[in-house]
């Protein structure tokens, strides 16, 4: 018995091996991915309490794109470098109306927004592959730079007469981390899919600008800085070098 | 190894002009609130000064309990006796009396004081017999008038009117009276006499 499993041992150590080798003869010295996906975000940011200034009022789900590459200084670290940007629509806006309409008393307010919110992220960092044939799974931890671009935000007071302000598109910075699980899959030595799971975490410091608000009423936003990050799933083509 | 590099110049021109296109994309979203049933009425205006000196107090009361039909209102009351070259601190008190009991809208004004301004223009046979200063103001930054609380000084014996009006100036208010809309607007009788 304890024969049969020192065997099974060696044979499984032998194959790895011959996996490993052969993976590391086909695997080119860089890889660069373009991946596209599934976006999570919670906490403050997806909120949408009226009076809760750490509401961001942007939507639970989402989605990215994003370029993920990796140049190897040893068998099997490289260095990773990923540039992505997620997606996400405002929502809940009934409430930010409703707030608006009893705060200055009108008749009737109407709350536009342009655009949505994004975060762009240039991480990079340490990844670490374990090849298996043409298949190579990774994990990798990433740091750098997030950034955060809020909608623009027009609220009419209709009250016989219309008065206007905007919370205007504002974009802020914060330190990000990244860390997630890959993997690639090879059709040929060059060519293959890439599929990875990070989880982001990041709170970039926003300063709100503020256009036409007359007077001091009214929920307001001069500066944003609450946690955006989630969990992303993407899928993509991956290309070796 | 230009092959290569034409290969990785592309994905990441794709992958920016993907990202670009994504930010560019204005995607519009609008929301509205109709306005909400059963808001309260303005019934009543009264106006309460006292005398500085003497310390007597004249009252002056507008009212109109159907403010949803033609019906006039109420003047009998609005009258406010004076004396002649005399100093009176005067308080306006705003009430929905068509509630029982009746609810004072003041103290909403005073919440809701960065976009209300309470105006009171002297008629002109009054001319500078009555001259009405506003001593309060709101929170905006730098503060505005009010108008919950006046002086009322009288100089010469003189009779005519004094109008106050109740302008309501959401995110317009600048310390005039042009922008924003008339909540009420009301006339009270001035006899002031020696």
């Amino acid at each position: 018995m304890k024969n049969n499993f020192l065997k099974i041992t060696v044979i499984c150590a032998v194959l790895f091996s011959c996996i490993q080798l052969n993976a590391q003869q086909e695997r080119g010295k860089l890889f660069i991915s373009i991946l596209g996906g599934y976006s999570s975000a919670g906490g403050n940011f997806t909120k949408t309490e009226y009076a809760n200034n750490a509401s961001g009022y942007a939507a639970k789900n989402g989605f990215n794109i994003q370029l993920h590459s990796g140049i190897y200084v040893t068998k099997n670290l490289a260095i990773g470098v990923a540039i992505g940007s997620r997606f996400f629509q405002p929502t809940g806006l009934q409430s930010l109306s409703d707030g608006y309409l009893d705060d200055f008393d009108v008749d009737s307010t109407t709350v536009t927004t342009t655009g949505g919110f994004i975060n762009l992220n240039f991480m990079a960092g340490p990844t670490y592959t374990i090849p298996l044939g043409k298949l190579s799974l990774d994990v990798h931890l990433l740091a750098g730079l997030s950034t955060l671009r809020t909608p623009q935000m027009k609220v009419d007071l209709e009250d016989n007469t219309v008065a206007t302000f905007y919370q205007n598109t504002s974009t802020g910075n914060g330190f990000g981390l990244q860390a997630g699980l890959g993997a690639r899959y090879f059709f040929s030595k060059k060519v293959g899919v890439e599929f990875r799971v990070d989880y982001l975490t990041a709170s970039p410091s926003v300063t709100i600008e503020n256009q036409n608000r007359v007077v001091t009423a009214g929920r307001i936003l001069n500066t944003y800085k609450e946690q955006i990050g989630g969990i992303g799933a993407s899928l993509g083509v991956s290309l070796a070098f | 190894m230009k092959k290569h590099n034409f290969i990785i110049g592309s994905l990441a021109s794709l992958f920016l002009l993907f990202s670009l296109f994504i930010t560019g994309c204005k995607k519009e979203e609008q929301v509205v609130s109709p306005p909400l049933p059963g808001n309260e009425f303005l019934t009543t205006v009264k106006l309460e000064l006292v005398n500085t000196v003497t310390n007597d107090t004249v009252i002056g009361i507008w009212r109109d309990l159907t403010p949803e039909d033609t019906n006039p209102a109420d003047t009998s009351l609005a009258l406010l006796n004076l004396k002649e070259n005399s100093t009176y601190k005067a308080t306006i008190f705003l009430l929905d009396e068509t509630k029982n009991p009746a609810e004072d809208i003041t103290t909403e004004i005073k919440e809701r004081g960065n976009y209300h301004q309470l105006f009171y223009f002297p008629s002109p046979n009054l001319g500078a017999n009555l001259v009405v200063n506003v001593t309060d103001t709101d929170t905006n930054s730098p503060p505005l008038p009010l108008g919950i609380t006046t002086n009322f000084i009288t100089n010469a014996a003189a009779i005519g009117k004094v109008n106050v009006i109740l302008r309501h100036q959401p995110n317009v208010k600048n310390g005039t009276f042009a922008p924003g809309s008339t909540d009420i607007d009301v006339n009270f009788q001035v006899n002031i006499s020696n």
